[in-house]
């Protein structure tokens, strides 16, 4: 105990970085309990010696060298996403370029780091020629890339020797949970460098997952933010399943969430027309100008439209990983970053909904403030330290973790009705496509007649949102159709969708 | 900061298969070839410590040509012993790329021949396989992102005033290997236009991104960056749309008209060789303002005051500045040099 209120001490403030400046939480510790005070956002330049920073730390490029098997794809995945690195190349000995082809590739891409993964022993030869072709694409570069190496311990030893003038490491297999996590710490290391006061936001949000999940209901964690996009999903035994992509997200990379969605991607989740180019032109200053506020609605729609996307191509990427299913049915969401932080919570509500698309009830949550992020980045801390910090920021996150609405996506039967704590809500029949907002705050015990959809959960300030368009979310190609789908959508969580 | 003149690093990031490079310490002027080198083809592999009958780590003692030679058909690699020699020879006319940690020997046959060139007047003070870098000093303008391959050539101004875009119709054939000026923006058809008439880049306060993406491709990004490839080059001093020149940026490209020019695509800076005393100091840019709708970016020109915590149209509350064309939100203004 004593040891965890030193750990605690040692922070009386949390810097939760955003873009360009940082949001500065006041911590109060009265009798052990930690609270959050208050908070003012300032430039990042102004550092208090001994402050806890929440940041994104260094850019990690990885890349990855392994056997053909799709299942090593899927696993070097999982890795990558679980240490919030970016895989910039995937290597594979089937590959049908040359060594100087390769080699060319390899410094192309410029890793930070490369992983190769010998998953059996008749695999080393072909990696020792992946690692030929790292020696000549990253010969005399400056730092060289960090070079390591998982997996059959004598296969491995054989790819270390070829890795003549590299620093290299051997780690346990990555296919393995202690192997993900090893991998995950050593580059979280990399990125946090030698700037020991830093909490990364991946590890922030992961004990937050921790922390309510140990509450005993199984939670996910969502942050969209300006240059990243997170998925962080842990139950009540303390397991977690996370995908940390970077760069993408609705602010500095915004450029990049429309390299993966495309133009019309992006451009279809705003409910209103927008030609391709203008649009484009938005998301490259956005892109470049860090913490820019959009001042007018036909900005903050397109942050939306960003948002929505960057959280879709993370699950993708979950998804290529094996984590799709993991991370979309908690039955409870709760969201942080920039998508938490919209003036309306109705829009961090429908970013989540339709970018998550989860065939599952939740109560959502959103972390408008970042307060929850610096919960977590205190409570990473003091784990880091050997405390367990749950005891003294139960009571903080408590207070901080209020429901916002109650989902609840169904497939409507003929005559559906919805019951609500078994009174029935609404005297009209649920038909394909509704989707609406039931006033209610507290308690609910919702079924929907005529399904199985029987489920509990809590609604706040946005009341229960039955959601029965179907999955996956579907939505018409044509402006004229589109544009007003998208308004009654607005309209429904009562949005205003004629901005711009 | 704006334009200012001093010394600079420029690092020349090289491709695969350099045969030829400055040492440190030569004296380089920009446009100048910095380094030459071979494009590969699929290289053949040879065996070399087992065939040869020594330790891997033996190979290096016993080789008889070093990695990067150009080689013929025949040639020896490698040769050990007196009476009973044994020996590897290079099975293709090309070069020796690699020698593999096993002692094998890669030979490939060449394709092409690639150049780079050096973006700044000065001195080579890193010169390896990876990169050269050269440092010198100019004037320079820092912009917030350039595409294409670097480029070389004399400042012309493409247009009349600041606020001008650059049009089509300004670009011909006399401007070749010159690097055009342009002002609040370049047309999309202005850069493929320069491109035909061998206009060496483009500068201008913004770019049209959807152009930039019909010109370099779909993955193209809003942080640019070089390509090796014969492609147009631009630099954008300060978004994407529209993005009228302040004076202090615009009258300098005035006065240094006539002068040689270098555009860095990998750092988005310009450097004009011109002496210092062309400029009597160095100016200092006003700061920039991005539009509430994200769609351009201009200088934050007049009489400003804060408003305290302000509402704006989208809903979003923050502090605002009032300037003469409204209240914008204080984090849209930036420092003309902030990083960005």
């Amino acid at each position: 105990m004593i040891a965890e209120r030193s750990a605690f001490a040692s922070g009386r403030t949390v810097d939760v970085a955003l873009e360009s400046r940082v949001r500065r939480w006041t911590v109060d510790e009265p009798e052990g309990l930690l609270s959050l005070t208050g908070s003012t956002t300032v430039a990042v330049s102004e550092r208090i010696p001994g402050a806890i920073r929440v940041g994104y730390g260094g850019v990690m490029r990885v890349a990855a060298l392994a056997a053909a098997a799709p299942e090593l794809e899927r696993e070097l995945r999982r890795a990558v996403l679980a240490s919030g690195a970016e895989l910039v190349l995937l290597l594979r000995t089937d590959d049908a370029r040359s060594l100087v082809e390769r080699a060319a590739a390899i410094r192309d891409a410029r890793p930070d780091l490369v992983l190769a993964l010998v998953a059996e022993r008749h695999d080393a030869a072909g990696i020792v020629d992946l690692v030929e072709a790292l020696r000549l694409g990253c010969a005399d570069r400056t730092p060289a890339p960090r070079v390591v190496i998982a997996g059959e311990a004598h296969a491995a030893l054989r790819v270390k020797a070829a890795a003549v003038g590299y620093a290299v490491e051997l780690l346990p297999d990555p296919r393995r949970p202690d192997g993900i996590a090893a991998f995950a710490h050593r580059c979280r290391e990399f990125r946090r460098g030698t700037d020991e006061d830093t909490v990364l936001r991946d590890e922030a949000l992961e004990e937050l997952a921790r922390l309510v999940a140990a509450r005993g209901t199984d939670v996910l964690v969502v942050d969209v933010s300006g240059g990243s996009t997170s998925l962080v999903r842990a139950n009540a035994a303390g397991t977690v399943a996370a995908a940390h992509v970077a760069p993408l997200g609705c602010g500095i990379a915004a450029d990049r969430t429309v390299r993966r969605a495309g133009l019309d991607g992006v451009r279809r989740w705003i409910p209103w027309a927008i030609d391709a180019p203008t649009m484009l032109e938005r998301v490259f200053n956005r892109a470049r100008w860090p913490d820019a506020v959009a001042a007018e609605a036909s900005a903050l729609a397109l942050e939306i439209a960003l948002a929505h996307e960057a959280l879709t191509h993370a699950l993708v990427d979950a998804g290529a990983a094996g984590l799709l299913e993991p991370l979309r049915d908690a039955p409870i969401t709760i969201v942080t970053g920039m998508a938490a932080s919209f003036t309306r919570p109705a829009h961090t509500a429908l970013v989540t909904i339709d970018g998550l698309a989860s065939p599952r009830p939740t109560t959502l949550h959103r972390d408008s403030d970042d307060g929850l992020v610096a919960l977590g980045a205190l409570a990473a801390r003091s784990r880091a330290t050997g405390g367990d910090p749950s005891a003294a920021v139960a009571d903080e996150l408590a207070r901080r973790v209020a429901p916002l609405a109650f989902v609840v996506p169904v497939s409507p039967g003929r005559r559906s009705k919805v019951r609500v704590n078994g009174a029935v809500a609404s005297d009209e029949a649920l038909v394909p496509g509704a989707f609406f907002s039931l006033p209610h705050r507290g308690d609910a015990d919702v079924e929907i007649t005529g399904t199985p959809v029987r489920t509990r959960g809590m609604a706040g300030a946005l009341g229960i949102i039955v959601d029965a368009r179907g999955r996956p979310l579907a939505l018409p190609p044509r402006d004229a159709e589109r544009i007003p789908t998208l308004v009654r959508w607005f309209a429904a969580l009562d949005l205003a969708g004629n901005g711009g | 900061m704006g334009w200012h003149y001093g010394r600079h690093v420029v690092e020349h990031p090289l491709p695969i298969g350099a045969s030829s490079r400055p040492a440190v310490g030569y004296s380089v002027r920009a446009g100048d070839p910095l380094a030459t080198g071979t494009l590969l083809g699929s290289p053949v592999r040879v065996e070399g410590g087992r065939k040869l009958g020594v330790e891997p780590e033996d190979v290096e003692r016993v080789a008889r040509v070093p990695v990067g030679t150009e080689v013929a058909r025949g040639t020896v690699l490698a040769r050990t012993g007196r009476r009973f020699a044994r020996a590897v020879t290079a099975p293709i006319d090309g070069r020796l790329v690699h020698r593999s940690y096993e002692g094998d020997f890669y030979v490939a046959p060449i394709a092409g021949i690639w150049t780079v060139r050096s973006a700044m007047d000065g001195t080579v003070t890193r010169s390896d396989d990876a990169a050269v870098s050269v440092e010198g000093s100019a004037w320079s303008l820092g912009g917030v992102a350039a595409y294409g391959p670097d480029a070389f050539g004399e400042l012309t101004l493409g247009v009349d005033a600041p606020t001008d875009e650059l049009q089509p119709g300004r670009v011909d054939v006399r401007m070749h290997d010159s690097i055009l000026v342009g002002g609040a923006r370049i047309a999309a058809e202005a850069i493929t236009r320069a491109h035909a008439c061998e206009v060496a880049g483009l500068v201008a306060g913004a770019a049209p991104a959807g152009g930039l993406r019909v010109v370099y491709g779909d993955e193209v990004t809003a942080s640019g960056g070089p390509t090796l490839e014969d492609r147009p080059t631009v630099l954008c001093l300060l978004g994407f749309g529209i993005g009228p020149l302040p004076t202090e940026i615009y009258l300098p490209f005035v006065a240094f008209g006539g002068h040689r020019a270098a555009i860095h695509v990998a750092s988005a800076r310009l450097f004009v060789f011109a002496p210092e005393t062309v400029l009597d100091r160095s100016l200092d840019a006003p700061a920039i303002v991005l539009s509430g709708d994200f769609g351009g970016v201009k200088a934050l020109e007049g009489e400003t005051s804060l408003t305290g915590v302000t509402r704006f149209a989208s809903d979003a509350f923050c502090e605002g500045l009032a300037t003469k064309d409204g209240v914008v939100p204080v984090p849209n203004v930036l420092p003309y040099d902030a990083p960005r």
